[in-house]
């Protein structure tokens, strides 16, 4: 189906190497690096994944309705999701003008190297005329940024565009059953990405002794970590120097590890993490997890969720979170309609 | 069971009352010690953190972060004599506070130190033009606070020409600048720009008056460096670069510095540490800037700041400005805008 774009899963080689380096310069070990782009791309390798995506299409789809050309602005977003879209884009069959986050042209670079019909086509953010001369290229447009971004460029992008905005939500768990299994799948979901990203863990509610499960991730993340390493930033230092005092100064546990650091907290309200592999663990609250469910992507668990869960909030077994199945809908919206040329209102 | 107290408090505050009235540098770290303790005790959450190495002065107590004051009521003890917030010019979202239940230290530390250094070591009253809004308008300002403190005592008059809801009064300080008198100057650096932007050519300050500068320059209207500050100054107003005293306080602390480099009341040390160990750093190398405030008796005397400095060798700071947040890779929220949303 997309044999150009999937060339990119030889990372050692061609442009899959080229986009190994970029992601690198990102700000990743080239370990987590290749560990998060494989995820992406072994979700579409998975069997039969490009055709369940597909088969989000009207069987009598006309030709029309399909975009020529499909506007990909990463405003703020990994690489995995940069690719996520220009796939979806090009299962259409659609031609990709593709805008990277700021320091990751190099990326786009490399997946334009993959596949001829996507094309790099950067501008900086204050360029307007630069964006809006984007806009008019496309017949459709998919933004992954925050809600200014998303909210601005869909004022701008030309009426007769199809429109698909992604904004920025954050991810947690939901632990019943503490044991060595479930801390190993979030030490997993911790490490992948560095925490980067809205998929990764903020925190994670725990029914059973939060301490019990901090200690139980921080001795799983000591083992995986050495197959993933991480250098913290100068800047992320004293965040995650207030984080930690702020959880031992409330009564609760901090673990640390070579790169990461899990904390407890006696309070169970959201609190969202400083980055760069810093986990809360919290005793679980209904109320807590229902009064975040608006900023939530993706809730993890071993059990059944605590509380119903709205249609943008993604269900998955810890270890899953930073590998959503390519079927998955971001923020609960389809992967391809829209960017079909319906008439439907935007 | 609350574990009882190292000694009383009344006994502590007396022993740094009477260090505010001589200062002798010889005591410093025996009373740090007492204060360090007593606070590990009085204060439950400073005494969780003691608890993880228990320090045995000024130099390693466990530093808190002042991020910290947007999340917890670091006082000891109940009321509020006033309680002061930050600016939020330093970070979006939620302002910090410091409940300070008793003023006394602040008050009498506040007076020796602004007459050594703004006044020039000269504490007769002479007029004074604020740009700083009173206190009475922003209560949970210390530098208010501090100014309309001292006013009484050392202006003949005070023309405050700034104030929240109307900005900048420029026929008030006019007319104070207009005056014959060696004028004493306060303002922020934001309050500053927009005197200084605002004044005709023709108007300066009389010969011999002095300025205080406090607060940086960064996010608002324009952006100066330190230079670039005192040669407007100069060329404005008339105010010669001796004649402007930095000022560097902060909501959570009680002490000031004054001075170019800042020289730290006597209540107070700095450290530049390392801003991933934390491990001190010798003098001339850049790194986070930490305080222990002797006179914070009921909150916490050991504060890590988010200001970049260096120290010379007496101790004095040079600030460098903010230390950089890192850069959040990927498409996950901040906290700030978590907050927001879910307000």
């Amino acid at each position: 189906m997309t044999p150009a774009l999937l060339a990119l899963a030889d990372l050692d080689r061609g442009p899959g190497a080229a986009l190994l380096a970029a992601t690198a310069r990102v700000g990743f070990s080239e370990p987590v690096a290749r560990a998060g782009l494989l995820a992406e791309l072994d979700a579409w390798r998975a069997p039969g994944a490009l055709d369940a995506v597909l088969a989000e299409l009207p069987a009598d789809l006309p030709a029309a309705a399909r975009p020529d050309t499909v506007l990909v602005i990463a405003a703020r977003t990994l690489p995995a999701s940069t690719l996520r879209a220009v796939l979806m884009a090009r299962l259409l069959g659609a031609r990709v003008l593709l805008k990277t986050a700021s320091g990751q042209d190099d990326v786009a670079a490399a997946i334009a190297a993959a596949d001829p019909a996507v094309t790099p086509r950067p501008f900086a953010s204050t360029d307007l005329i630069g964006r809006d001369a984007a806009l008019a290229d496309a017949d459709a447009v998919v933004v992954l940024g925050g809600d200014s971004t998303v909210a601005d460029v869909r004022a701008n992008a030309p009426a007769a565009a199809a429109f698909l905005g992604y904004g920025h939500r954050v991810s947690a768990a939901w632990v019943d059953h503490p044991d060595d299994a479930v801390a190993a799948g979030l030490a997993a979901d911790l490490l992948a990405w560095d925490q980067a990203g809205c998929l990764a863990p903020q925190l994670v509610w725990c029914a059973g002794d939060p301490v019990d499960l901090a200690a139980r991730v921080a001795a799983a993340v000591h083992a995986l970590e050495p197959a993933l390493p991480m250098d913290l930033p100068p800047g992320a230092a004293r965040a995650r120097h207030t984080a930690a005092t702020l959880a031992t100064m409330r009564g609760g546990h901090v673990f640390g590890t070579a790169t990461a650091r899990v904390a407890t907290l006696p309070d169970p309200a959201f609190r969202a993490s400083p980055g760069h592999r810093f986990l809360w663990v919290l005793p679980a609250d209904e109320d807590a997890l229902r009064a975040s469910l608006p900023v939530l992507s993706t809730l993890a668990g071993d059990a059944p969720a605590a509380v119903p869960l709205p249609g943008h909030v993604r269900r998955c077994a810890p270890g899953a979170m930073q590998r959503p199945p390519l079927t998955w809908r971001h923020d609960g919206l389809p992967n391809l309609l829209p960017m079909l040329r319906l008439d439907a209102p935007r | 069971m609350t574990a009882p107290l190292p000694e009383p408090r009344e006994r502590l505050l007396a022993d740094l009352l009477a260090f505010v009235a001589a200062p002798d540098p010889g005591t410093f770290d025996a009373l740090a010690a007492r204060v360090v303790a007593y606070q590990a005790r009085a204060l439950p959450e400073y005494g969780r953190l003691a608890a993880l190495a228990p320090p045995t002065g000024w130099r390693d107590a466990p530093l808190v972060p002042t991020d910290l004051f947007r999340d917890l009521d670091l006082c000891s003890l109940p009321g509020a004599a006033a309680t002061f917030r930050t600016s939020g010019t330093t970070g979006v979202g939620r302002r910090g506070a410091r409940r300070v239940p008793d003023l006394r230290l602040y008050d009498a530390a506040m007076r020796a130190p602004f007459v050594a250094h703004v006044l020039g070591g000269d504490p007769r009253p002479r007029p004074w033009l604020s740009l700083i809004p009173t206190a009475r308008e922003l209560p949970d300002s210390s530098l208010s606070h501090m100014v309309s403190g001292l006013a009484p005592e050392l202006a003949t008059t005070l023309t405050t020409a700034m104030s929240v809801e109307g900005g900048l009064d420029l026929d008030a300080a006019l007319r104070a600048l207009a005056g014959d008198a060696p004028l004493v100057l306060l303002t922020t650096g934001f309050a500053l720009v927009a005197l200084l932007d605002a004044l005709p050519a023709a108007a300066s300050a009389p010969p011999g008056s002095r300025l205080m500068l406090t607060g940086g320059f960064k996010g608002r209207s324009r952006e100066l460096s330190e230079p670039e500050v005192l040669d407007l100054v100069a060329a404005r107003l008339g105010v010669p670069p001796a004649r402007v005293v930095p000022e560097y306080g902060m909501t959570e602390l009680t002490s000031q510095a004054y001075g170019r480099p800042l020289a730290p009341n006597p209540g107070l040390r700095f450290r530049v540490v390392d801003p991933v160990t934390l491990d001190d750093l010798p003098a001339g190398a850049d790194g986070l800037v930490a305080c222990f405030d002797l006179l914070n008796l009921d909150n916490v005397s050991a504060i890590l700041t988010g200001d970049l400095g260096r120290l010379d060798e007496r101790g004095r700071l040079t600030l460098h400005g903010r230390a950089p947040d890192a850069v959040r890779r990927g498409c996950s929220l901040t906290a700030e805008e978590i907050l927001e949303r879910l307000r």
